[in-house]
C-alpha cells in the first residue's frame, strides 16, 4: 500500500470539478510524478486522490481554425505519434520524445509536465516558444492563462485548488516556422535534463521575423532568452549571427548548483545548444 | 473499491483499497509475483506490464486506474504450454542472469516487437531504454530481441 489515500475515478469533467470544489483533494492523470513523489516521502500522501484515467476527452489532440487543441490528458506517447503536433510543432514532438523511457511515455501527460512545473520539465520549453495558452477551469466557468504567466516557481503554479487544467492551446503560425529542442542529460533515457533549449524561428523572405527562444533547467522557471531574441529579429540567419546568439543568451540565465550539475557547466551549455538549434535551423534553411 | 479489468485475456473483479497500486494488487493480491519491484519510481522497469498493449511501470500506477483496462503481465504472455516467442528468444540466447529484472524486459521487448518487428540497433536502445539489467551487460539482451524478432517472423 503506498497511501491510505481515499480514490475516486470520475467518469466526468463535471464530476472532477465537483469534487476538487469541495475537497482538498490530489489530481492524478498519468502518475509518474505524483506516485514518486508520494513514494519518496517528498508529497505528504493526499487524503483524496482524483484519477483522470476515465475522461478520453481530456486526451483529444485536435485542430479548431488555426489553433492546435491538446487535451491536458495526452500522453507523450500521443502526442509523439500524433500527425497535428508533428506537421506543426516538431520541437514539441522532439521533446516528447526524450521524456523518460517507454514506460514513462505510455503513461506521463503534458498536463502533468506542465502543472508538475518542474524547470526541468521537457515540454515546457517549446511550449513557451510556442505562447501556449493554458484551459483552467473550475465550476464556475474557465480561465486562460498563459504558459509563462501561469508558472512561478519549482511546482508553484497560479492553479487554484478549485481548478483543473483541461486544456493547451497553440496558434499555428503563420508563414514558414523552423524549430529547434535540444537537451543534456547524465543519459539519453530516465534522466532529468540539465540544461535544455528550445526554438522557434519566423522567417520571411530570408530576414527572421518572429523569433522565440526558452531555457529551460536553468532558473527557478523555464526563461526566455530575450537577448538572443533581439539579435536575431530584423536579420539574415548566418554563422555570426548564430555565434554572438550562442554568447548572450549565456547572461539570460540563473542557473544554480544542484545533484545533476553545476551552475558554470549549465551556463556554457545554454551556448552550446542555442549554438547546436540554430544551426540545425540553418541547414534546414539552406537545405 | 470494486475494479473489473481484463487480465491475462479474463475478466477479473476485485475489491481494491484506494491507495493500493497495480504492483501490490498484483503480487500479494493475485499472487503474480512474476511482476518484481525493483526501485519503487519508475526508473527501473522491474514492474514493467502491457496496459492496453503499451508498456508501463506497475509501480507507478494505481490499482483503481485500470478499471476497465486490459492489462498483461509476464504470466499471461504462453498460449497454453508454448511459451511466446520473446520468451524463447531469451532462454536460447541466455539473456538471463539473475533473472529478477527479466520479466520486465521481455514485456518491454513483447511491445517493442508489436510496434517495430524489424528495430535498428538504435530502435531497440530506446525501445529497452525504460529497463535496467545489473547481470548481464545489455549484449545478451540485443541478442535475444533480435532473435525474438527473428522467431516472430519465422512463426508468421
Amino acid at each position: 500500500m503506498l497511501s491510505d489515500s481515499e480514490v475516486i475515478v470520475p467518469k466526468n469533467i463535471d464530476e472532477i470539478l465537483e469534487v476538487i470544489s469541495k475537497k482538498k483533494a490530489a489530481v492524478i492523470a498519468g502518475g509518474t510524478d505524483l506516485l514518486v513523489r508520494i513514494k519518496s516521502g517528498i508529497t505528504p500522501p493526499p487524503k483524496v486522490i482524483v484519477a483522470l484515467d476515465k475522461i478520453s476527452s481530456l486526451h483529444k489532440i485536435a485542430k479548431k481554425g488555426n489553433r492546435v487543441i491538446i487535451g491536458a490528458s495526452a500522453t507523450y506517447n500521443e502526442i509523439l505519434h500524433s500527425e497535428l503536433i508533428r506537421d506543426n510543432f516538431p520541437h514539441l514532438v522532439g521533446a516528447a520524445a526524450e521524456v523518460g523511457s517507454p514506460q514513462i511515455r505510455s503513461r506521463g501527460t503534458i498536463g502533468g509536465n506542465i502543472v508538475n512545473a518542474s524547470p526541468a520539465g521537457d515540454s515546457i520549453p517549446p511550449l513557451y516558444t510556442l505562447g501556449a495558452e493554458l484551459v483552467l477551469r473550475c465550476i464556475n466557468g474557465e480561465r486562460r492563462v498563459r504558459i509563462d504567466k501561469f508558472i512561478k516557481g519549482p511546482g508553484k503554479t497560479v492553479l487554484r485548488k478549485n481548478e483543473l487544467l483541461t486544456a493547451i492551446e497553440i496558434e499555428i503560425p503563420r508563414g514558414k516556422p523552423y524549430y529547434f529542442f535540444k537537451r543534456l542529460g547524465t543519459r539519453r533515457a530516465l534522466a532529468v535534463a540539465k540544461v535544455s533549449a528550445a526554438g522557434y524561428i519566423g522567417i520571411d523572405k530570408g530576414i527572421v521575423e518572429k523569433a522565440k527562444i526558452a531555457l529551460g533547467a536553468v532558473g527557478p522557471t523555464v526563461v526566455y532568452s530575450h537577448s538572443v531574441e533581439k539579435i536575431l529579429l530584423g536579420k539574415k540567419l548566418c554563422e555570426g549571427i548564430i555565434s554572438s546568439s550562442a554568447e548572450v543568451s549565456k547572461a539570460d540565465c540563473n542557473p544554480i548548483d544542484d545533484i545533476r550539475s553545476e551552475a558554470n557547466y549549465r551556463r556554457e551549455m545554454v551556448g552550446v545548444l542555442v549554438r547546436r538549434g540554430l544551426t540545425k535551423i540553418l541547414e534546414e534553411i539552406d537545405g | 473499491m470494486k475494479i473489473k479489468f481484463i487480465l491475462n485475456g479474463k475478466k477479473t473483479v476485485v475489491d481494491v483499497p484506494g491507495g493500493m497500486r497495480l504492483i501490490d494488487l498484483l503480487r500479494e493480491k493475485l499472487n503474480l509475483t512474476g511482476t518484481r519491484e525493483g526501485c519503487g519510481k519508475g526508473e527501473c522497469g522491474a514492474c514493467t506490464v502491457l496496459l492496453d498493449g503499451k508498456p508501463v511501470n506497475s509501480c507507478l500506477i494505481l490499482a483503481a486506474q485500470v478499471d476497465g483496462r486490459d492489462i498483461l503481465t509476464i504470466e499471461g504472455l504462453q498460449k497454453g504450454d508454448s511459451l511466446d516467442p520473446v520468451q524463447r528468444a531469451y532462454i536460447d540466447t541466455a539473456a538471463v542472469q539473475c533473472g529478477f529484472c527479466t520479466s520486465g524486459f521481455i514485456l518491454a521487448t513483447k511491445s517493442l516487437l508489436n510496434e517495430n518487428p524489424d528495430p535498428l540497433d538504435e530502435e531497440i536502445k530506446r525501445g529497452i531504454a525504460g529497463n535496467l539489467c545489473r547481470c548481464t551487460g545489455y549484449a545478451k539482451i540485443f541478442d535475444a530481441v533480435k532473435t525474438a524478432a527473428e522467431y516472430i517472423k519465422e512463426e508468421n
